[in-house]
């Protein structure tokens, strides 16, 4: 090979690696590109990192996975870090580690007044909290009858809404939590022990309960006909806030839009649940095709518009215990859920009072959203 | 250079005096070290606490935990139980675990060690044992035994046991070859040697195993009420976490560890019951 040969080579090799370089950067820049997103949002010009902390096996936190999945996030030149959790109080412990989190109402509560988090929205609303007892026991029969509640024993996570549902269920026949006895586990090893024929009656949710179906327990009551709402939220930490607002405002028009994309057709439904059973299968949490399906279907995470009044339109109640007060409608459902928990000497008054004094629901980032879809015209339910 | 009191002009009656004195100066000096260390920590505690480098959400400071613990004693709120309710509930778990710990884990390990026949049938069952963290049987117990006071009583055991079967095993296999070889002359059988060679021979080393396996236990007790539990301990530290409340969880904590030193301090007594003979 002669020298000009040589330097020739060299020159061609260098320009196919400029060549290369440049075009994974300009592929690797969504915002360079210039192109369409699919919910119209505008890209970041720079990559921005989003730490989530996300709660593994319900679908309070998929439509995070999902808009991941999907390439929403990746468009809009962000990128998800994932801190995984299967339980509210660690992942409010562990708040450092996240910028934007979702969990059920026990976490949102244990978050609010223990670290001071701030709940920026409502991410679902949980209605497949189930009591189950077993084929031929006398409360399958016969719910009805107070008799066959006393006494009974009952497995489930004690301070959260799984406790909250038998307490509306023991209501119903005149009855309260004195009357029989509840033995605190968590919702898996809860079903674990009632399938070793421990306790009378097993109170789950989520991709548990439908577990319990498929095992051919008896499902005799849940959060649709016991009329219990259980709202799931959306929180960040104050730094996040001070730090990444405009961060968590498109993260937050993400999700809700992703909520909407999941309802849209039975394709994406379809494709949703695909993704909440690969994401169980990511954390090692039992689930099956049918369960996921179910899951999603019964996933009620509010649309954009939806969302967005749920955090800032206050009303007036004409009666009941806020009467006069202007409560939004996020405000009113946590508090709800709260006073249960003070009934039950789980909390007090005065950590109602330092949520409503700290504005710890706060309309901040949802105002934003607003602004943001009216500014650039989302196509918003 | 000032020189050390000569002893050498002293009766005997004074030398066992003086020996005596120094011992309590001594034990003076230990305890008193022991009560400023323990002071020292509670005031750094109050101090930590009172400056606010950690909110008081997240660090009740020393007395707050004890004006707590006055209230906890009839108040049942968040949990559900009062203290004494859960201490009772705690100790039962913790000292059926630990004593069947010892039942069965001691006998087996001076068996072991003794046994060579016995020892290769029993040590690979063992050894793969051995390595498993307690914590990992409770998917297996809640099938097996269910969720009440045996299956929490079993996987302390599994914590406690470990201990006293290797320090039992150890124990008996550093007896002296010199005090078994005098009984094999005596004509003792091997049984009676094993009883009253090998054993008493290895008390040291199995009271030391007691108390690594009391720590276990005690260790393990919130893992064994995570299983299911309504009261205990564990499950009042479970329960401050679930409401954030700080405070309960380190009040939890405490008490555990006072109940730890307590029966630590009991060890104690009885060893040296038992063991006086070996110390003097």
């Amino acid at each position: 090979m002669t020298r000009t040969h040589r330097f020739l080579t060299m020159v061609l090799c260098g320009m196919l690696t400029l060549t290369w370089a440049c075009a994974g950067a300009f592929a690797a820049d969504p915002a360079a590109e210039g192109a369409k997103t699919t919910f119209g949002l505008k890209p970041f010009a720079k990559k921005q990192v989003l730490r989530v902390g996300f709660f593994a096996g319900s679908p309070l936190s998929i439509p995070f996975y999902i808009a991941d999945k999907e390439g929403f996030f990746k468009e809009l030149n962000i990128e998800l870090k994932y801190e995984t959790f299967t339980n509210g109080p660690a992942m409010m412990e562990a708040n450092a580690n996240w910028d934007i989190a979702g969990c059920g109402l026990g976490g949102l509560l244990a978050g609010m007044v223990g670290y001071d988090i701030r709940v920026i929205g409502i991410s679902d609303y949980e209605k497949n909290l189930a009591l189950f007892v077993r084929p031929g026991s006398p409360l399958s029969k016969d719910m009805k009858n107070p008799d066959n509640w006393k006494g009974t024993t009952w497995l489930y996570p004690l301070g959260t809404t799984a406790q909250a549902t038998l307490v509306a269920a023991l209501k119903n026949v005149g009855l309260g939590l004195k009357d029989v006895k509840s033995i605190n586990m968590d919702v898996a090893s809860a079903l674990t022990g009632f399938m070793g024929k421990q306790g009378d009656g097993l109170a789950v949710w989520n991709a548990i309960a439908f577990t319990a179906d498929d095992k051919g327990f008896v499902r005799i009551a849940d959060g649709r006909n016991l009329d219990v709402v259980a709202p799931c939220g959306t929180l960040a930490t104050q730094t996040s806030l001070k730090e990444k607002k405009e961060l968590l405002t498109t993260a937050y028009l993400v999700f809700h839009l992703t909520c909407q994309w999941i309802k849209a057709n039975d394709a994406n439904l379809k494709k949703a649940a695909q993704h909440f059973l690969e994401s169980c299968q990511d954390e090692g949490i039992a689930c099956t095709p049918s369960i996921a399906q179910r899951v999603m279907e019964w996933f009620a995470g509010p649309p954009l518009k939806k969302s967005i009044d749920i955090m800032t339109v206050a009303t007036t109640d004409e009666s009941g215990p806020y009467k006069g007060v202007p409560l939004t409608q996020a405000e009113r459902e946590i508090f709800a859920g709260m006073d249960f928990f003070i009934s039950q000497n789980k909390y007090s008054g005065e950590d109602k009072e330092k949520i409503i004094k700290n504005h710890l629901i706060d309309p901040a980032i949802a105002e934003a959203a607003k602004q943001v879809m009216q500014a650039q015209g989302l196509a918003a339910q | 250079m000032t020189q050390p009191p000569s002893t050498a002009r002293l009766s005997e009656a004074e030398r066992v005096a003086l020996v005596k004195r120094q011992k309590k100066r001594d034990k003076r000096t230990a305890t008193a070290l022991s009560v400023l260390g323990i002071l020292g920590f509670l005031l750094l505690w109050q101090a930590i606490a009172a400056s606010g480098l950690l909110s008081e959400r997240f660090l009740a400071s020393p007395l707050e935990i004890v004006g707590l613990f006055f209230v906890k004693l009839v108040d049942p709120s968040p949990d559900g139980a009062v203290l004494g309710v859960n201490i009772l509930s705690s100790l039962t778990v913790a000292l059926t675990g630990f004593g069947l710990a010892i039942v069965i884990g001691i006998p087996l390990g001076l068996l072991m060690g003794w046994y060579r026949a016995f020892d290769s049938f029993m040590r690979p069952v063992f050894e793969i044992i051995r390595p498993i963290p307690p914590v990992s049987w409770i998917p297996l117990t809640i099938v097996w035994l269910g969720i009440d006071l045996k299956a929490k009583a079993f996987i302390v055991f599994f914590a406690a046991f470990v201990p006293c079967l290797i320090n039992a095993y150890t124990g008996i296999r550093q007896t002296n070859p010199v005090l078994i070889n005098v009984a094999k002359t005596c004509g003792a059988s091997n049984f009676t040697i094993f009883w009253k060679v090998g054993c008493p021979s290895a008390m040291t080393m199995v009271f030391a195993g007691i108390r690594v396996a009391l720590g276990n236990s005690w260790a393990t007790l919130v893992a064994a009420e995570m299983l299911a539990a309504d009261s205990g301990l564990g499950y009042m530290i479970i329960m401050g976490r679930q409401f954030a409340r700080a405070d309960i969880v380190i009040l939890g904590i405490a008490v555990i560890g006072v109940i730890g030193t307590l029966f630590v301090a009991l060890l104690n007594v009885v060893e040296n019951r038992v063991l006086g003979w070996k110390k003097q």
